[in-house]
């Protein structure tokens, strides 16, 4: 109907009237719904729970989470991680793999003394320890830092060194003991050729400090700790 | 405020997938609207990806939650949605960088994605929508961050400050001047 081409038509009239009628009722449904939809949105999503800044907040735009969201992050877990797998050791345990890694054939006791050495290197300023890292050769870094990623994991109740944040990113414990695998030769190359002392004496399991720099500062004990735990390594497979 | 026991997450370190289920179910939601909020407005696209990430890392991580350093488990979770979703924008940036160095042409060849709005946003909000996001994304990452856990995700300012790692103070100063930047930006809708 167009009232303007029959302007004196009373049907006409009537019949503007009543689209008027129609598009308000149109008008008034669609911002119902719209309401609607708003007032359902807002119930759903955690998003609109609080009105900021205009009050008006929930009418941003929400994105819509997947259904099988869950699904999909578990799915691409169980390809990284085997259902088989066993759970992470203990932290002893590991201690006791990777002092086995560092000494083939340990003395007994002698993981919990590599544990005591760590700790009592602990001393060192946490914030020195990235730039020791860097300093000291790049195998060896290496090898310092998988060792002490596995090393330093805090027993319960103790509070976790905070070198394992300084020292570099953190990694998970199976991939620590993976690279300390994968790097085992190339590293020993090197602590053999770079960090053998001029003479080893006797080792009787005990981590001793058989280092060319003095220890003067916070820095050096901590760089004294890489060179004793290679040291004792390199002693036991002489020995 | 989501919690959750640390049973479940002892549960889940040691391979349960039902305690993985129930992380997820806590979480997926909050933190997917967190990623999208954070990194959503330059790529929409990736949300489920980045937020997909989050959850792989927090997985892989969970033997170093420690209840008994006083940690809540979703202060932690929220440290690592902090931590990718900053990464993600680090590494983009400087790969604009990159590109515009390159000797392409940097204004054709690298656009942001653009939010483009959906039938729905135009019944309800469209254009206050539209200027929100935007308003909200052109805010600086740590004022982003600080309003977007406090706003959307109702975190107290303790737990902001955790994650975000500095003060409570530093919180309300960045919550502040967000708040005065998206006045400024809505001031049209505000007054």
């Amino acid at each position: 109907v167009n009232p303007q081409e029959r302007p004196n038509d009373p049907v006409s009239e009537s019949c503007a009237e009543h689209a008027r009628q129609l598009a308000a009722e149109l008008r008034a449904a669609l911002d119902a719904a719209a309401t609607e939809r708003q007032r359902a949105h807002r119930a759903a999503c955690p998003c609109c729970a609080e009105a900021f800044v205009t009050g008006a907040v929930a009418t941003h735009r929400c994105p819509d989470l997947p259904s099988d969201f869950a699904d999909r992050v578990l799915a691409r877990f169980a390809v990284e991680r085997p259902a088989d797998e066993a759970p992470a050791p203990t932290d002893r345990a590991l201690a006791a793999a990777v002092a086995a890694w560092l000494a083939p054939d340990p003395p007994p006791g002698f993981a919990a003394r590599v544990l005591a050495a760590w700790r009592a290197d602990r001393v060192a300023a946490p914030r020195r320890r990235p730039a020791l890292l860097r300093r000291v050769a790049g195998p060896i870094a290496a090898l310092a830092a998988a060792a002490l990623f596995v090393i330093v994991r805090p027993e319960p109740g103790v509070e976790p060194p905070r070198a394992t944040v300084a020292a570099g990113p953190a990694i998970s414990t199976s991939v620590a003991l993976e690279r300390l695998a994968n790097e085992r030769e190339r590293l020993m190359r090197a602590v053999r050729h770079e960090m053998l002392p001029a003479s080893i004496g006797a080792f009787d399991g005990t981590p001793r400090l058989r280092s060319r720099t003095p220890v003067r500062t916070q820095g050096t004990l901590w760089h004294a700790s890489l060179r004793r735990v290679a040291t004792a390594s390199e002693a036991t497979r002489v020995r | 405020m989501i919690e959750l026991s640390n049973e479940v997450v002892a549960r889940a370190r040691e391979g349960d997938e039902t305690a993985f289920r129930e992380i997820l179910a806590a979480f997926e939601r909050p933190i997917f609207h967190t990623v999208f909020r954070l990194v959503g407005g330059r790529f929409p696209n990736e949300v489920e990806d980045i937020a997909q990430d989050v959850f792989l890392k927090i997985f892989r991580s969970l033997d170093r939650f420690d209840p008994e350093r006083g940690v809540r488990f979703s202060t932690w979770v929220y440290t690592f949605v902090k931590n990718h979703c900053f990464d993600v924008l680090k590494k983009r940036r400087l790969a604009t960088v990159r590109f515009e160095r390159s000797g392409i042409d940097g204004e054709t060849a690298f656009e942001p994605e653009s939010v483009a709005p959906s039938p729905t946003d135009h019944v309800i909000g469209g254009e206050l929508a539209q200027r929100v996001a935007v308003a909200i994304d052109r805010l600086p990452d740590d004022q982003r961050l600080a309003f977007v856990l406090r706003e959307y995700q109702g975190l107290d300012y303790r737990e902001i400050a955790a994650i975000a790692e500095c003060s409570e103070g530093t919180v309300k100063s960045r919550l502040h001047r967000a708040k005065q930047a998206l006045r400024h930006a809505l001031r049209t809708y505000v007054e």
